[in-house]
C-alpha cells in the first residue's frame, strides 16, 4: 500500500496540538489527516468510522484515555494500526501501548520528519521508536533479557550433544521416565546424564537446570531459541 | 546572702526538718518519763548520728539506715525503740525511694538481724521473746517501710516512662503530619511541572510544522529547527524532574493518564460514571483561576476519594461556587452503611480508582493518585493553606441539602481566594489534641504530688491534734493531781476522811510510782497517790495517802527517781 495515500486519524485533546500534527503531516503529500478526535471515545468511533491505516493516538484525554483507546481500536478494527503520539515517554506509558497493540510510539516534541517516517512505517506493517524511547524499550524490556541469554548459553557450551538434549527435555518439565522414554534409554542412564549436567551447570536441582536451559533457548518457545 | 547560699540552704531545709523529725522522739521519750533518763551525751550522740545517716540519706542510703539500725540495737538489741524506731522506719522508706538496687538493701537487713540476734543471745534476757521481738520490729518497722518506698519509686518510674512514651507517640504523628504535608508539596510541584511540559512540547510541535512549512528558505528552516530541538530538550529534562518527584516507588510507578488540565466536570463525571452517586454544582469552566482551579480539584478528588471509600453508596453533594474573590468548595457526603463518619480516615494505598481517569478496570496507572494511609486530608490543608485559604474538614451535622437524609455524615469545606494573597512561609497547623509536652509532665507531676501530699498532710495534722490533744490532757492530769507539801504536812494520821478530802485535789494519779515506795503499803487500805508539784516531763517526788474505814492510816513520800536516800531523813524529821 505504499503509494496510495496513508490515511490518519489524529486524537488529542488540544486543538493546537491536533493542528500542529496536521501542519506536520501535511507537508508530507502521501500522508493525509482523514479524522480528528478529541477523546478517546471519539478516537474510536472516528476509527470505526474512516477505517484510517493509521489512528495517532495522545495518551491523558478526557473521557477514555490513549491506551485504553488503542486496545479497543486494535480489538474492533484490526485494519488500522496504532501509534502514540505523547509528551513524556514513561515507561509505563510504552509498555503498556506496547503490549495493548500499538506499533509506534512517538513523542510530541520529536522531530517532524521522523514523525512523518514514523508514520508511514507503521502504515506498512512495521514499528517505530522514536530513539529514546527505543533506549528505554531495550533498557527495560529486552536488555537484561538479553544478556541472561548469552550467559546461559555460555553456561551450556561445556555440556556434550546428549547431555544438551537430556537438559532441553528437563527444561520441558519431563521426569527421568519421560525423558528415557523419548530418547529410548534406561531410565538409570538418564540419571546418570542428568546428575551429570547438574554438576557441570553447577546448580542445586533440576528446577535451576531448566531455568538455564530456557534461558538458553533449548525449550520450545522460550525466547532464545 | 548570696543566691547560692539562699538556695543551698532552702535545698538543706527539707533535710533538717527531717532530722529534727528523727531526733525528736529521742528527746521526747526521755523528757516524758518513758523509760530510765540516759545521760546527756548519750542524746546528744544519738543526734548527731541521726544527724549523719540524714546527711548520708541521699547519696548512700543503705548506710544511713545501718547507721539508725546501729543506734536502735545499741538502746536496746530487739530493736524496738521509741526514740530511734521512726528513724529506722523513716529511713527504711527513703532507701526504698532512693535506691533501685534491692541486694543492698536486703543485706543490710540480713546484717542488722545478725547483729541483733547475737546482741540478744549476748543480753541474756529471754532470748525467745527478745528475739521475736526483733525479728517484727525489723519486718513491721524496717522492711514494710522499705517496700512502701520501693512501690513509690516504681510508680513514679511508670509515671514518668508513660509521659515519655506519650511524647514519643505525638514526635512520631508529627512527623507523619510533616510527610504528609511535603508529599502535598511535592504532588503540586509535580503538577506543575507536568503542565508546563505539556506546554512545551507544543511550542517543539509548532516548531516542528514551521521547520517543514513549504515557502520557508533555509536559514529560517535551520532555526525553526534548533528552536524545536531546544524545546525537546526542555521538555526531556522535564521528564526527569518529574521521575523525581513521582510519588510511590517502584518504577513504573503511577503514570497519569487524565489530561494534566482534567476539568472539575470531567472528575465528577468520571465519578458519577463509576457508581458514585453524586450531584454537583460547578462553575462554568472559565470562570476560576487556574491555580483555584487545581487547588478545587484536588480537594473534590481527595472527598470523593474518602466518600468512595468510608461511605460507599452514601449520597454525595459536590458544590463549587465562586464569587466576590473566593471560591467555596464544599463536599459533603452522607453517612455510610452503618458506620459514623471517620475523622482521618486510614487504610492502604489506593493502587486504582476510578476516580482517578483510568477505566473501570483499575489500571495501576491513574491520574493524580490520591495519597493513601489516611494523611489525604492533612495534605489537602496544606494544599489550601499554600493556597492562602481556609480548610475544614469533619462530621457534618446536617445533610448538607440532600433532603431527607439523616445526619452523621462528612464535609470537607475549603474557601480559596482569587487573589493569591497571604502565602504563608512554614504553614504549621495545630494537630488536634496536641498538649504542650514539658508542661503536661510537670503537671502531672505536681497533681500526683498533690494527691499523696494531701492524705499524707490530713494524717500529719491528725497525727498533730492528737499528741497535743494528749499532751493537753496529759498536763492537765498532772497538774490537777498535785497535792501541795504544805497541805501534806498539815494531814495528820487518824483525821477522819471528811477532815482530808478538801485538801486534796480533783485527781489522783493514775499509774503512781508505787515501786519506789519505801514500804509497802498497810494490808487492807485503799491508797491514793498525788503528785508533790506541777512540773511536767521531769520526776516529781509522790505522796501516798492510805486510807481504811474512813480513816487516814498512813501518809508517806516517795522520792522521785534518783532521791531515794533522802527520804528517810525527811520522814523522820517530819514525824519529830
Amino acid at each position: 500500500m505504499s503509494s496510495a495515500v496513508v490515511k490518519v486519524l489524529v486524537a488529542d485533546d488540544e486543538t493546537m496540538i491536533r493542528a500542529g500534527v496536521r501542519a506536520i503531516l501535511s507537508a508530507d503529500p502521501g500522508i493525509e489527516v482523514v479524522a480528528e478526535a478529541a477523546d478517546g471515545h471519539e478516537a474510536v468511533e472516528a476509527a470505526r468510522a474512516h477505517r484510517p491505516d493509521v489512528a495517532l493516538l495522545d495518551i491523558r484525554m478526557p473521557r477514555l484515555d490513549g491506551l485504553a483507546a488503542c486496545e479497543e481500536i486494535r480489538r474492533s478494527v484490526p485494519g488500522t494500526a496504532v501509534a502514540i503520539l505523547t509528551t513524556f515517554s514513561e515507561d509505563a506509558y510504552i509498555s503498556r501501548a506496547l503490549g495493548g497493540g500499538a506499533t509506534g510510539f512517538l513523542l510530541k516534541s520529536g522531530d517532524p520528519y521522523e514523525l512523518m517516517t514514523g508514520v508511514r512505517a507503521v502504515a506498512d506493517g512495521g514499528a517505530y521508536l522514536s530513539p529514546k524511547v527505543a533506549r528505554h524499550v531495550i533498557a527495560e524490556l529486552g536488555g537484561e533479557r538479553l544478556t541472561r541469554g548469552a550467559a546461559a548459553r555460555a553456561r551450556i557450551t561445556g555440556l556434550t550433544a546428549r547431555e544438551r538434549e537430556v537438559l532441553a527435555l528437563v527444561g520441558e518439565g519431563l521426569s527421568n521416565a519421560g525423558i528415557a522414554r523419548r530418547l529410548h534409554l534406561v531410565e538409570g542412564t538418564v540419571k546418570g546424564y542428568v546428575s551429570a549436567v547438574l554438576d557441570r551447570l553447577a546448580v542445586g536441582n533440576r528446577v535451576q537446570a531448566a531455568i538455564v536451559a530456557y534461558e538458553a533457548g533449548l525449550v520450545a518457545g522460550s525466547p532464545g531459541e | 546572702m548570696s543566691r547560692r547560699t539562699t538556695t543551698a540552704l532552702l535545698r538543706a531545709l527539707p533535710d533538717a526538718l527531717l532530722w529534727a523529725g528523727l531526733a525528736a522522739p529521742g528527746a521526747l521519750a526521755d523528757l516524758a518519763g518513758v523509760n530510765a533518763p540516759r545521760p546527756w551525751w548519750q542524746l546528744a550522740g544519738g543526734a548527731a548520728v541521726l544527724a549523719a545517716a540524714v546527711a548520708l540519706s541521699r547519696a548512700r542510703p543503705v548506710l544511713a539506715l545501718a547507721l539508725a539500725a546501729g543506734l536502735g540495737l545499741a538502746v536496746s538489741p530487739s530493736l524496738f525503740t521509741l526514740s530511734y524506731g521512726p528513724a529506722l522506719s523513716v529511713l527504711a522508706y527513703l532507701l526504698g525511694c532512693r535506691s533501685a538496687a534491692a541486694r543492698p538493701a536486703l543485706c543490710a537487713f540480713a546484717a542488722v538481724a545478725a547483729a541483733g540476734t547475737l546482741l540478744v543471745l549476748a543480753h541474756d534476757v529471754d532470748p525467745v521473746v527478745e528475739w521475736l521481738v526483733l525479728i517484727g520490729t525489723l519486718l513491721f518497722g524496717a522492711v514494710f517501710p522499705w517496700l512502701a518506698g520501693r512501690y513509690r519509686r516504681q510508680a513514679r518510674e511508670l509515671v514518668a516512662a508513660g509521659w515519655s512514651r506519650a511524647a514519643q507517640l505525638e514526635r512520631e504523628q508529627e512527623i507523619v503530619a510533616d510527610r504528609a504535608r511535603l508529599r502535598e508539596r511535592t504532588r503540586i510541584a509535580q503538577d506543575m511541572h507536568d503542565s508546563l511540559g505539556h506546554e512545551l512540547s507544543l511550542i517543539a510541535l509548532r516548531a516542528g510544522a514551521l521547520q517543514v512549512a513549504p515557502g520557508l528558505d533555509a536559514a529560517h528552516r535551520a532555526a525553526a529547527a534548533e528552536l524545536r530541538g531546544a524545546a525537546a530538550s526542555a521538555t526531556d529534562r522535564l521528564r526527569d524532574i518529574i521521575g523525581v518527584l513521582r510519588d510511590a516507588g517502584p518504577p513504573p510507578g503511577p503514570a497519569p493518564l487524565t489530561p494534566p488540565d482534567d476539568s472539575l466536570r470531567a472528575l465528577v463525571d468520571r465519578a458519577a460514571a463509576s457508581g458514585l452517586p453524586v450531584r454537583a454544582r460547578l462553575p462554568r469552566e472559565t470562570e476560576l483561576p487556574p491555580l483555584v482551579e487545581r487547588a478545587a480539584y484536588r480537594v473534590v478528588q481527595e472527598a470523593l476519594t474518602n466518600a468512595a471509600k468510608h461511605a460507599p453508596g452514601a449520597e454525595v453533594s459536590v458544590t463549587v461556587a465562586s464569587g466576590a474573590g473566593e471560591t467555596e468548595v464544599r463536599v459533603v457526603n452522607g453517612p455510610g452503611p452503618g458506620s459514623a463518619a471517620p475523622s482521618p480516615p486510614s487504610g492502604s494505598p489506593l493502587s486504582g480508582s476510578p476516580l482517578s481517569g483510568s477505566p473501570p478496570s483499575g489500571s495501576p496507572t491513574s491520574g493524580s493518585p490520591p495519597s493513601g494511609g489516611g494523611t489525604g486530608l492533612l495534605g489537602l490543608r496544606e494544599r489550601v493553606a499554600l493556597a492562602g485559604g481556609e480548610f475544614a474538614a469533619g462530621p457534618s451535622a446536617s445533610d448538607g441539602g440532600l433532603g431527607g437524609g439523616p445526619g452523621g455524615g462528612f464535609e470537607v469545606r475549603a474557601r480559596l481566594p482569587h487573589a493569591p494573597g497571604r502565602r504563608p512561609a512554614a504553614p504549621r497547623p495545630a494537630v488536634p489534641g496536641r498538649a504542650e509536652d514539658p508542661a503536661g509532665l510537670a503537671q502531672a507531676r505536681r497533681s500526683a504530688r498533690r494527691r499523696f501530699a494531701v492524705p499524707f498532710a490530713v494524717a500529719a495534722a491528725t497525727g498533730a491534734v492528737f499528741v497535743a490533744g494528749a499532751f493537753g490532757w496529759y498536763a492537765y492530769v498532772k497538774a490537777h493531781s498535785v497535792l501541795k507539801p504544805a497541805d501534806y504536812g498539815a494531814l495528820r494520821v487518824g483525821a477522819p476522811y471528811a477532815g482530808v478530802a478538801p485538801l486534796l485535789p480533783d485527781r489522783q494519779v493514775a499509774d503512781p510510782p508505787a515501786d519506789r515506795a519505801a514500804s509497802a503499803p498497810p494490808a487492807g487500805a485503799e491508797c491514793r497517790y498525788y503528785r508533790a508539784s506541777g512540773e511536767l516531763f521531769v520526776s516529781v517526788d509522790h505522796f501516798r495517802l492510805c486510807f481504811r474505814d474512813g480513816r487516814l492510816v498512813e501518809k508517806s513520800r516517795i522520792p522521785r527517781v534518783g532521791a531515794a536516800g533522802v527520804v528517810e531523813q525527811e520522814e523522820k524529821e517530819w514525824v519529830r
